[in-house]
């Protein structure tokens, strides 16, 4: 290799290193010891274990309690490693093949290598550490509230058909539920306000970014005065921070390109040692491996389950269909019965059904602020044409990385609106129910409370 | 997870999330408080007011309105200089030796100097050879004006405040950083500046009620430089978010190869996707099943529109959800056949892992836009609203699962008696009324 790329590769490798290390990834080795493992030193086994690893502890989180991450238990290390790569999409034999090996001096360094780049092209992965960094140290932006999904394990609460929970049938469950579920209203109730006091400030701390801003004069600063500005230093040393690794950001961008040819030659030289040595000679090893976790089986029952429901669905659906369709068979007017509604009537029934499963469509779908946001106050253009705010899907704009709040605040409220209409039916359905129940109590009499 | 174990979860999320809100406004208001420095003027000394001439008292007072209004134009003008600085150094510029030649004006025997430090020592040298007073004195009493901002300083913020001030000077280069420190020329001034802080504090408490002391609110010096931070990060943001959408052809084609060397054929699905996908698909079956519930529920009982209506809203009602779930169980098929692909290939007895967030969608991305607000009312209804609509998920969720799971109160004991009166007002204010109020149950006995 010439002289001047390797410097050029040192260049570009030490510019990731020094990316990887200002997003808080541990044990980061010298661009050096990439060029070994390029080469399948061995003694760049342990800095390349240790960078994949603590890579990997930042992308994903552990489901069982099979390993701490703490702990120095390299096999268990390994098997962490195994599963996450396996996750990401990796296919390699070390991986996933059929003879795994159980213990880490074991896997090559190249392999290594080559993981390592993987799991850095798989996605965002490198946004996603930057992002959760912006919200870390940036004061003023707004994170997302819960970590993008559903609450975790929510659809095994609901599978849990009736008569698996016995412990749900006695009373002092019920009532534990019932104070649980007041303190969570009482607790949104704080949130709410919390937040409406945050917005107070982040919007005041903002307006004085721009210099016109007039300082002042405050009230309560008595006690404040001998405070040295330290809590302006503090933010001060935040914000330079985050440009640090902002420009370190910008930095990796340049030289990524040239990053990802160095490491297609490192696939290069490894299909070139892999042709010498044929893989079907491995020995078969002891069938025994020492690492497992019994706790591997989640998929697959979030599989048999989600196929069980869409199947009791779908057949409930198929029968009352054919139920339906029997009834206005043999009711009078038969299917006439539908064809006497108006036209308008028609389009009106078929408006409102289908706005209501476009909305269940829709609340499935991320929120637009669902990645959190940085806010930054828009000097008030009065000359801006009207048109520019509708031109373009919102979607667009958000891909541009730049967000309107009306745009936003539009986008909420539909969703507000339909969430609210779907949590109206259910309950409304439960009172149904329920009266239903209480009609069936003898000389017991239901009186719903008044609507406020 | 039972039911109360994911009400918990949701409670311990709420608390941290607020207390998280809390330590953000804490640290808001730190730094609103930490904007404004006050400081004390003591236009006299302890015991130097005998010392000093009434003309240089004068001189005193006029040079310290001029090194405020000084210090007033140049923090806003240099701001303006970041910007654009070709236009307005010049008129800067013209401001600054405008404001030189009064202050020339006033003391008369003082060169145009680099710091101004050495001006004021000079001055103060001045005074010295003139009165003979102490050499700690006349600094607290010339350097006054230069001390506003000291008060609160350790001796680095000192200096960046006297590099501030000496930045007054036109020829002086604005200082950024707030530890950058422009060497003042002596060498002792750093111990004279760290020893005049704490006298100057006692100093303040002291002539508190003595001579004049005037409370002002100056901004704090470290001010404009977080500005100017600030600003940085946000061009640096905005590159970083034009850079994201650029994509890397190098990068796909290495994924490429190094996928063609797996041993086997595996879906280009990796199972993280599938497993996320799993979860919406879920969510979304549940959503149908309740959905189908609610609408037969509705179509006994209902008494909006006329029957015919009825009929047919049903009728399209159950057309859509069966279209609907179709489309899930073709997604859900094709999911399945993946993930039973990968499944046969891993050697098995991998631990569960979960992507830390969302990182893995290839089309959208991860990072904070930019979000454009033009008023704070706007902002903060514009986070309210995303809280509630969080919160209306939520409820949403718990209250399929509470139907789901608390159905068995009824559902599945056909011959009993029933749950009882308790009990059942107990269901109804949980699930219909979503626990805010409660129904009444009223015995009704036909007395003979």
């Amino acid at each position: 290799m010439p002289r001047e790329n390797s410097v050029k590769v040192k260049e570009v490798i030490t510019s990731l290193c020094k990316l990887l290390s200002v997003l808080s990834v541990e044990s980061i080795p010298t661009a050096e010891a990439f060029r070994r493992a390029k080469f399948n030193r061995k003694d760049a086994t342990v800095d390349m274990r240790s960078l994949l690893s603590s890579l990997l502890q930042k992308a994903f989180a552990l489901d069982c309690a099979c390993w701490d991450f703490g702990d120095q238990d390299y096999d268990m290390q390994l098997l962490f490693v195994r599963s996450a790569l396996c996750y990401c999409g990796y296919g390699a034999p070390w991986v996933v093949g059929p003879w795994p090996p159980s213990h880490t001096e074991e896997v090559g360094t190249r392999d290594l290598l080559l993981a390592f780049g993987w799991v850095l092209s798989s996605g965002n992965l490198l946004d996603f550490m930057l992002s959760e960094k912006v919200h870390q140290l940036d004061t003023l932006s707004s994170a997302p509230l819960i970590p993008q999904g559903l609450i975790p394990g929510q659809p095994e609460v609901a599978a849990h058909g009736p008569g698996e929970d016995a412990s749900v049938k006695k009373d002092p469950v019920l009532q534990a539920l019932q104070w649980q579920y007041g303190k969570l209203r009482l607790q949104w109730k704080c949130l709410l306000s919390a937040q409406e006091e945050r917005s107070k400030f982040t919007h005041r701390v903002i307006s004085s970014i721009s210099p016109s801003a007039v300082c002042q004069p405050h009230l309560t600063g008595s006690h404040y005065s001998n405070m040295t500005s330290t809590a302006l230093d503090k933010e001060l040393e935040r914000i330079q921070a985050l440009n640090g690794i902002l420009e370190a950001y910008l930095d990796w961008n340049l030289h990524e390109a040239l990053f990802w040819c160095w490491m297609d030659s490192v696939i290069d030289s490894s299909l070139a040692d892999a042709s010498s040595v044929d893989p079907a000679d491995w020995p078969p090893r002891e069938q025994a491996v020492t690492v497992r976790c019994p706790h591997g089986d989640e998929t697959r029952r979030a599989v048999k389950r989600l196929d069980e429901m869409l199947l009791r669905l779908q057949t409930e659906l198929r029968a009352r269909r054919i139920e339906q369709s029997t009834l206005t068979l043999t009711s009078e007017g038969g299917r006439q019965g539908a064809s006497r509604l108006s036209e308008s009537q028609r389009m009106e029934v078929e408006k409102k059904v289908s706005g209501y499963l476009e909305g269940l469509r829709f609340t499935n779908t991320s929120a637009v602020t669902s990645r959190g946001f940085l806010p930054c106050l828009q000097n008030p253009q009065p000359t801006k044409p009207p048109h520019r705010l509708h031109t373009g899907e919102p979607g667009l704009e958000v891909t541009a990385g730049k967000l309107q709040a009306s745009t936003a605040l539009d986008e909420l409220r539909a969703r507000e609106a339909v969430l609210r209409g779907q949590l109206e039916r259910l309950r409304q359905n439960m009172r149904v129910e329920m009266r239903r129940q209480a009609s069936t109590m003898e000389q017991m009499v239901l009186i719903p409370p008044i609507k406020r | 997870m039972s039911l109360l174990q994911a009400v918990d979860e949701a409670i311990k999320m709420c608390k941290a999330e607020e207390s998280r809100l809390t330590e953000n406004i804490r640290q808001c208001k730190e730094i609103l408080h930490s904007m404004r420095t006050r400081v004390t003027e003591t236009a006299a000394a302890v015991g130097t007011k005998d010392d000093i001439q009434p003309e240089e008292k004068q001189e005193i007072e006029l040079l310290e309105q001029v090194l405020k209004k000084a210090l007033k134009i140049r923090s806003t003008s240099e701001v303006h200089k970041e910007r654009q600085p070709n236009e307005r150094k010049n008129k800067a510029l013209v401001n600054h030796t405008g404001k030189e030649e009064d202050k020339r004006k006033l003391v008369k025997s003082v060169p145009l100097s680099e710091t101004s430090k050495k001006a004021i020592d000079r001055r103060r040298a001045g005074g010295n050879v003139t009165h003979g007073v102490p050499w700690t004195r006349p600094v607290l009493v010339r350097k006054g004006p230069t001390a506003h901002p000291v008060v609160n300083g350790r001796p680095s913020v000192s200096k960046s405040a006297q590099a501030r001030i000496s930045s007054t000077r036109p020829q002086q280069k604005m200082c950024v950083k707030a530890t950058d420190a422009e060497e003042p020329s002596e060498d002792n001034s750093p111990s004279v500046s760290s020893q005049e802080v704490p006298a100057y504090g006692e100093d303040g408490e002291v002539t508190a009620g003595s001579v004049r002391s005037e409370e002002q609110w100056i901004q704090s010096p470290l001010l404009p430089a977080w500005r100017a931070q600030r600003t940085k990060q946000k061009r640096l943001w905005r590159k970083v978010l034009t850079q994201q959408s650029k994509p890397v052809p190098e990068r796909t084609k290495f994924t490429e190869r190094l996928r063609d060397t797996f041993p086997s054929e595996l879906p280009t699905v990796c199972p993280a996707d599938i497993t996320r996908e799993l979860d919406v698909l879920t969510q979304r079956c549940l959503d149908l099943t309740h959905c189908f519930n609610a609408e037969l529920q509705a179509q006994k009982h209902s008494d909006s529109g006329t029957l015919r209506e009825r009929e047919y809203e049903s009728f399209r009602m159950l057309e859509g959800l069966e279209r609907m779930t179709a489309e899930v169980i073709t997604c859900a098929d094709q999911r399945k056949k993946d993930w039973e692909s990968w499944d046969m290939r891993i050697s098995g007895g991998l631990c569960p892992v979960r992507r830390r967030s969302e990182w893995g969608a290839p089309a959208g991305s991860c990072l904070p836009p930019v979000l454009s607000y033009s008023s704070g009312a706007e902002l903060r209804e514009l986070e309210s609203q995303r809280l509630r609509v969080e919160q209306l998920q939520q409820a949403v969720h718990l209250q399929q699962a509470m139907t789901d799971s608390l159905a068995s109160y009824w559902s599945s004991r056909p011959g009993a008696d029933g749950p009882s009166a308790v009990v059942l007002r107990g269901l109804y204010s949980l699930l219909a009324e979503g626990g805010l109020q409660f129904p009444s149950l009223v015995l009704d006995s036909e007395s003979d």
